[in-house]
């Protein structure tokens, strides 16, 4: 009873699992004719496919694998060891999860800006957006990527070529502007992270065969292999956080109904960017790609995708940024308000383009 | 199959683990507080290059670490800033102790770490006393936390 009660406990201090459920309870109570058919409205390859990657890069996690990477990144960064860590984490971010990539990669910003004499805040505001904007690039990199590859029947191969040309230049843009080492940099090298073999195998597995049987169309056919992989390792599997599979269950079933019960009309352009950036701001990337769903996908995926950096509740993300670093949200918020501004202005140049 | 260590090998092995502890030091960082229910002790998760190593535990009444094996309950709420900014400084002001435990189920070595005269973190390192293992069972407590 007692664990029954901590694991109710658990799952409600997500508060956005918690908001999605109310919203359930009362649309069914506002349109039970609707709701009724609401399982219908979550894309099961989506939840398939975020439920493997969320596994390949539990394992790859543990094993060390990307902090050693991204270690051995930085050691050879010459003058620019921020810039190349950087650089190395938007790459990472574009096969990995990027909440995953976050929890390695902002702690190591933390012992990397005390190295070269970085404030830690601005280290870890610049890293959570640089896996951002990699992961932005990749049709698996995150999960409004994997909604809208689905939806609008994009292959991995086209997504990627247009994504690259996308969002290369806010990238650069990031590096560009991020701080400086103050003075020279003392070359030093610390000890390297071993990594554990057998989870880092796992994870790639795990990854590749999710990538392989979506580009084939069976993305359902991984799940045998993540459970199984996740019962190999219990220590490993208990960090497995289902909730958020629950959260993007909840928001399909809730949002499309949303969508049906007040008519929402696509749109085109800039309106469409305007208002993935708007409601990213509002609700958080991820539900706000539910929402617009049926608009133009290029500029949804801009405003979903750049519209994820400015606030912390724009992305998991970065609210996981935070609490991994400690560092305060206005601090964020203004750290990162001159690149936000500059690529808020970008997406609607290029959605004009587009 | 890599080969067990034994003899004279164990011991270089053991002193490299500490020397690599002791090089790694300066790198650690406090992560996010772990609290488990109400009431419960404060543990701090210490991270090495972005993966999680070991935790210490934290005592509030006296505002400093505790030693491994004595967690401290404590009814309130800690500043989180405070806590981590007194473990990093703790964390610069520590040492490996010179001797090392081997682990046979995990093939690692355990370097216990110290602050003035208490142990306050294992830390994990390859049989070959050449890298630091991360903790895959802090990694999912830090992960169902976060």
């Amino acid at each position: 009873m007692a664990s029954l009660t901590r694991l109710l406990l658990w799952l409600l201090r997500d508060r956005m699992l918690l908001a999605l459920l109310i919203l359930y309870a009362i649309l069914w109570l506002a349109s039970p004719g609707l709701m009724r058919e609401s399982y219908e409205y979550p894309d099961y390859g989506v939840l398939s496919l975020v439920a493997a990657l969320m596994g390949g890069s539990l394992f790859l996690d543990a094993s060390g694998l990307l902090a050693e990477a991204a270690r051995r990144i930085v050691v050879r960064g010459g003058r620019f060891p921020f810039q190349m860590f950087l650089l190395a984490v938007a790459l990472m971010s574009i096969p990995v999860l990027n909440d995953a990539v976050v929890f390695v990669s902002v702690p190591l910003a933390l012992s990397l800006a005390d190295m070269v004499g970085i404030e830690r805040g601005i280290a870890a505001a610049y890293t959570v957006s640089a896996v951002n904007i990699g992961s932005s690039m990749s049709p698996i990199g995150n999960p409004q990527n994997i909604i809208i590859t689905h939806y609008y029947g994009l292959s991995h191969a086209g997504y990627l070529a247009l994504a690259v040309k996308l969002y290369l230049i806010p990238l650069l843009l990031l590096v560009g502007l991020s701080p400086r080492p103050r003075g020279r940099v003392a070359p030093c090298n610390p000890p390297p992270v071993r990594v554990r073999r057998k989870h880092a195998i796992l994870g790639l597995v795990n990854v590749a065969a999710a990538l392989i049987l979506d580009i084939i169309g069976r993305p359902v056919l991984v799940l045998p292999l993540t459970i199984g992989t996740l019962l190999l390792d219990l220590q490993v599997a208990a960090g497995y956080d289902f909730r958020v599979l629950m959260v993007l269950w909840l928001a399909y079933a809730d949002l499309r109904s949303l969508s049906l019960l007040l008519h929402l009309s696509p749109l085109e352009g800039v309106k469409a960017y305007l208002a993935a950036y708007g409601l990213s701001q509002l609700v958080s990337n991820v539900p706000a790609t539910i929402i617009l769903l049926g608009s133009s996908w290029v500029p949804l995926s801009l405003g979903v995708n750049l519209g994820g950096l400015p606030l912390p509740q724009s992305s998991i993300a970065n609210l996981i940024a935070l609490r991994l670093s400690g560092l305060n949200p206005r601090r964020y918020v203004r750290v990162l308000a001159p690149l936000s501004l500059i690529l808020f202005a970008y997406g609607i140049l290029v959605s004009i383009l587009y | 199959m890599r080969a067990e260590p034994e003899g004279d090998d164990l011991t270089s092995m053991a002193g490299k683990a500490v020397k690599t502890v002791g090089q790694a030091l300066q790198f650690m960082e406090p992560g996010p507080i772990l609290r488990g229910p109400p009431g419960g002790p404060v543990d701090v998760p210490v991270f090495y290059e972005g993966v999680p190593l070991d935790i210490i535990h934290y005592d509030p009444y006296r505002k400093a670490p505790s030693p491994k094996g004595r967690p401290v309950h404590y009814p309130a709420e800690v500043d989180e800033h405070e806590v981590r900014s007194i473990i990093g400084r703790v964390l610069r002001e520590s040492y490996a102790l010179m001797g090392a435990e081997y682990r046979e189920p995990e093939k690692a070595w355990i370097v216990p770490v110290a602050w003035r005269n208490l142990i306050i973190l294992h830390v994990r390192v390859s049989w070959d006393g050449g890298g630091l293992l991360p903790d895959p069972g802090l990694e999912a407590r830090l992960r169902r936390i976060v």
